[in-house]
């Protein structure tokens, strides 16, 4: 009995909603994807297979940080046999991983890292039992989070006898999940999708005049609002300052999160929200991905996000434990330049690649992103994103080893044609949704994802009609902050 | 023009540079550059205190606040040097007399140890708090895998050890933050972690004290060399800063210079050996002369010569080197900038209390 296992080695006795049924479609070696909301127990549904099957399960994440917490959790239980493959492993840790492939069950690795050939190599040699990709909506050309390095994985798994493979993700719309099948190479997979309807998260599009009275509007907001809470907003500045508002007007604890603090100060405003030490987190899209705290009230979209796949993603923090939750978007007129903006800065420009290119052909340099980042100077997503479809463009057929550079530069112009293109619809249409006020807001974003709504909500959007959400209780407890020093250094050292 | 601290600390130093020195020399001992130029001049300027003091000053904003003091005639240039005006003299004076200074900071010293220090230290607390509180799952403060496997190296195995190291780190922290200004003391503790509660950023912290960030920056930096200082009587502290405090003074490539000459080639042997320009292995033993203890300067400099350049320098008042040539050219003394920026550099560095000038 599958339940046997689980319990032996999770120490549960039951599964949830779709586990069951994802575990025994890997367990028969079929291909499968999953969408399930986040909290679901994604993880779940390699690691116990990896722990049944002969072999190793190898699982490309994204993301370092969640890499490493699964390792430690899974150790915590008494799972030893895992480990994470990264960059920032030492070369002794990384050489001893390499050759006792075969002691571990599970092996964590980045998309960089296994497309390394020492280490696609030397995984060829392993029976790999299961090839499992979390976040997968990052493979997707079409995806919000798009690395290029992601665009290799179906080679790589080819590279090791095309195993079974595992692709999860919280949210991908069906074009999106058609580019992830494709780029894997799955042949008649098996699709489990949850409803990324949240029908405790009442949704609310507010309209504001002005952007000036916008700040005012979020400060009634965030009065009002039983705690705690989160404010997306599109920069850091941005974050900042409304954080500063925030508290300088309020009486809530408040803070920013963004890309351009410290890893230590994330770590510390991270766990300083989590513990309930903090009222309201300020962000950009830097913050989220791995953060699991149930009981978020409210998330305030200061500037509407790029996508509906980034919106759910982001309004879906609110309201894990099931609760009665809100998310609330402000609209005004002036909002249409920044996120056109964010768009344009998303890609090299005409001139940058040709400059790019001439020097490179003139030095005749090696083409790597050392070259591209370091000797050009350009931003990394631009590197990447040159460096990637260049290769590419190798391998098409009218490709020549003298390099034509008025080739590549109508090749890659029409490849940033066509994404930005892409950008610019998916912006349009969270423009019209969010716009459009004639039928139900929720009826319509789950339209706009394939699904259909089931049942009728009290509290559904405000198309609809909602009773706002009201304050109860006090705000965090910031008498922490009071005591004296010794206080302090005593109640963290001593038990 | 409203002063802030960072204000302050730029005009003192082009105070104690007695306008020897430009802004710029400033700004590379504040960032604490590790060049052979910058680290005499916190040596002969009598400032090692000051070394990477204000690492979060932008180039670009520096440059545009420098320019800022001289337009409202805090500072004047005499070509690249800057001095102050009587009004900055005077704003200086008045900042020194109220201003409470941390009770050691000494940036030349610890100032590279410092960071990593309290990596190690602030994951240790944390670890350790919510280890004897029986709380397994947190996020650590630092993902660096080298600090991570630092601690896993020396990380007590048995509950009661646990409990006795806590007890001990306490102790240590304790004895050092109790002769501390109280202020720095709740600076200091309210960014460590631990079980329920998670330290905060140095932006909050100076935000609760009413600091600004470069002051709160600056006294965090000056608790972490006091502890540092201290850690030698300690076991987990000494731990902390372990193979971080003697750290090589010598850039890189000066002590590959030393390596040549302890095989017995000349400068200019070396300069062709190496493919640098004689100047630049001339600035390497320059930079020998003052950290090596074991330097031999009679052999570049004779001592009758030395103690000229010496009295020279003392009887103008200054370091700058074409002072001080002109100065023995008007006795008739023949010396070139090579030996008196060695004789400076070597009077001047770790030998100044050290040794006596050869009279």
């Amino acid at each position: 009995m599958l339940e046997d296992y689980l319990f032996k080695y999770f120490g549960y006795t039951s599964f949830k909603e779709n586990q069951k049924s994802i575990i025994q479609a890997v367990l028969n070696q079929q291909d499968v994807f999953a969408m399930l909301a986040t909290g679901s127990g994604k993880s779940l549904c390699y690691q116990l297979p990896a722990f049944i099957n002969e072999g190793l399960t190898v699982v490309v994440s994204p993301l370092l940080a969640l890499m490493e917490n699964q390792v430690q959790e899974l150790k915590q239980k008494g799972l030893k046999q895992v480990a994470a493959y990264n960059s920032f492993l030492s070369f002794q840790e990384k050489n001893w991983i390499m050759q006792h492939l075969d002691s571990y069950k599970i092996l964590y690795i980045s998309p960089e890292s296994i497309q390394q050939e020492n280490v696609c190599e030397a995984l060829a040699k392993q029976q790999i039992s299961l090839f499992a990709v979390d976040e997968a909506h990052c493979i997707s050309q079409w995806g919000h989070e798009f690395r290029t390095d992601y665009l290799q994985l179906g080679k790589v798994r080819r590279a090791l006898g095309s195993p079974p493979c595992l692709a999860l993700t919280a949210s991908a719309p069906p074009e999106v999940r058609d580019d992830i099948l494709y780029q894997l190479e799955c042949v008649r997979p098996v699709l489990f999708c949850d409803s990324i309807d949240r029908t405790n998260i009442s949704i609310e599009a507010a309209s504001v005049p002005t952007t000036e009275e916008k700040k005012t509007t979020l400060l009634n907001y965030v009065k009002s609002m039983p705690m705690p809470g989160m404010v997306y907003v599109s920069s850091r500045k941005k974050a900042e300052q409304l954080t500063r508002l925030m508290t300088d007007r309020l009486d809530v604890s408040a803070f920013y999160y963004h890309g351009g603090m410290t890893q230590e100060d994330r770590n510390l405003i991270q766990q300083q929200f989590l513990q309930g030490e903090v009222d309201v987190i300020c962000c950009t899209n830097a913050f989220g991905m791995g953060i699991n705290k149930p009981n978020i009230r409210f998330v305030i979209h200061y500037d509407y996000p790029k996508d509906l796949e980034s919106y759910i993603q982001e309004m879906g923090r609110a309201g894990r434990d099931g609760q009665r939750s809100t998310s609330i978007i402000l609209r005004t007129e002036n909002d249409l330049f920044l996120p056109r903006h964010l768009i344009e800065k998303e890609f090299p420009a005409e001139e940058e690649l040709s400059a790019v290119l001439t020097w490179w052909k003139e030095k005749s340099r090696q083409w790597d992103l050392t070259f591209l980042i370091q000797q050009c100077g350009l931003e990394e997503v631009h590197a990447r994103f040159i460096y990637y479809y260049f290769k590419k463009w190798q391998e098409t057929e009218t490709a020549s080893q003298d390099v034509d550079i008025e080739e590549v530069k109508t090749y890659l112009l029409e490849i940033i044609h066509k994404r930005k293109t892409w950008k610019y619809r998916k912006l349009r249409q969270i423009e019209q949704w969010l716009w459009s006020d004639d039928s139900c807001r929720r009826e319509r974003l789950l339209h706009a994802f394939g699904e259909k709504q089931k049942q009728r909500l009290k509290q559904c959007c405000d198309v609809c009609g909602i009773s706002p959400l009201r304050q109860e209780k006090g705000h965090a407890d910031q008498a922490a902050g009071e005591r004296t020093w010794q206080e302090r250094l005593a109640s963290l050292l001593h038990p | 023009m409203k002063l802030t601290f960072r204000h302050y600390v730029l005009l003192y130093l082009l105070q104690k540079c007695n306008g020897d020195r430009s802004v710029n020399a400033i700004f590379h001992i504040l960032q604490g550059k590790r060049s052979s130029q910058t680290i005499q001049d916190v040596k002969w300027y009598g400032v090692t205190p000051f070394f990477s003091m204000l690492t979060n000053w932008r180039a670009s904003s520096f440059e545009k606040e420098a320019n800022a003091l001289k337009g409202h005639y805090f500072t004047e240039n005499s070509r690249k040097q800057a001095s102050l005006t009587t009004k900055g003299e005077e704003v200086v004076t008045a900042f020194l007399s109220k201003y409470e200074w941390p009770h050691y900071f000494q940036g030349f010293k610890h100032g590279q140890a410092a960071p990593v220090f309290w990596k190690r230290l602030a994951l240790f607390v944390q670890c350790l708090s919510f280890s004897i509180h029986n709380e397994r799952s947190f996020l650590p403060v630092f993902d660096d895998v080298s600090v991570q496997q630092w601690l896993k190296q020396r990380w007590p195995k048995s509950k009661a050890e646990k409990k006795a190291a806590a007890s001990q780190l306490h102790n240590e922290l304790y004895n050092v933050l109790k002769n501390v200004p109280q202020r720095d003391a709740v600076l200091f503790t309210n960014r460590l972690s631990g079980y329920q509660c998670t330290g905060q950023t140095l932006h909050q912290a100076a935000y609760r004290l009413h600091l600004g960030e470069d002051e709160s920056a600056f006294r965090f930096q000056a608790v972490l060399h006091d502890l540092i200082e201290h850690a030698k009587t300690t076991i987990y502290l000494s731990q902390c800063a372990a193979g971080l405090t003697q750290k090589q003074v010598l850039t890189e490539t000066a002590r590959k210079t030393r390596m040549y000459l302890m095989k017995g080639m000349d400068i200019d042997q070396i300069a062709k050996a190496r493919r640098l320009k004689r100047s630049t292995i001339e600035d390497h033993v320059v930079e020998l002369a003052s950290e090596e203890p074991s330097f031999a300067i009679h052999s570049y400099v004779p001592v009758s010569l030395q103690s000229d350049i010496m009295k020279a320098a003392e009887t103008t008042g200054t370091f700058r080197l074409k002072v001080i040539k002109e100065h023995l050219e008007w006795h008739n003394i023949a010396a070139d900038y090579f030996a008196i920026r060695l004789t400076l550099a070597y009077f001047g560095g770790s030998h100044k209390h050290a040794r006596r000038l050869p009279v």
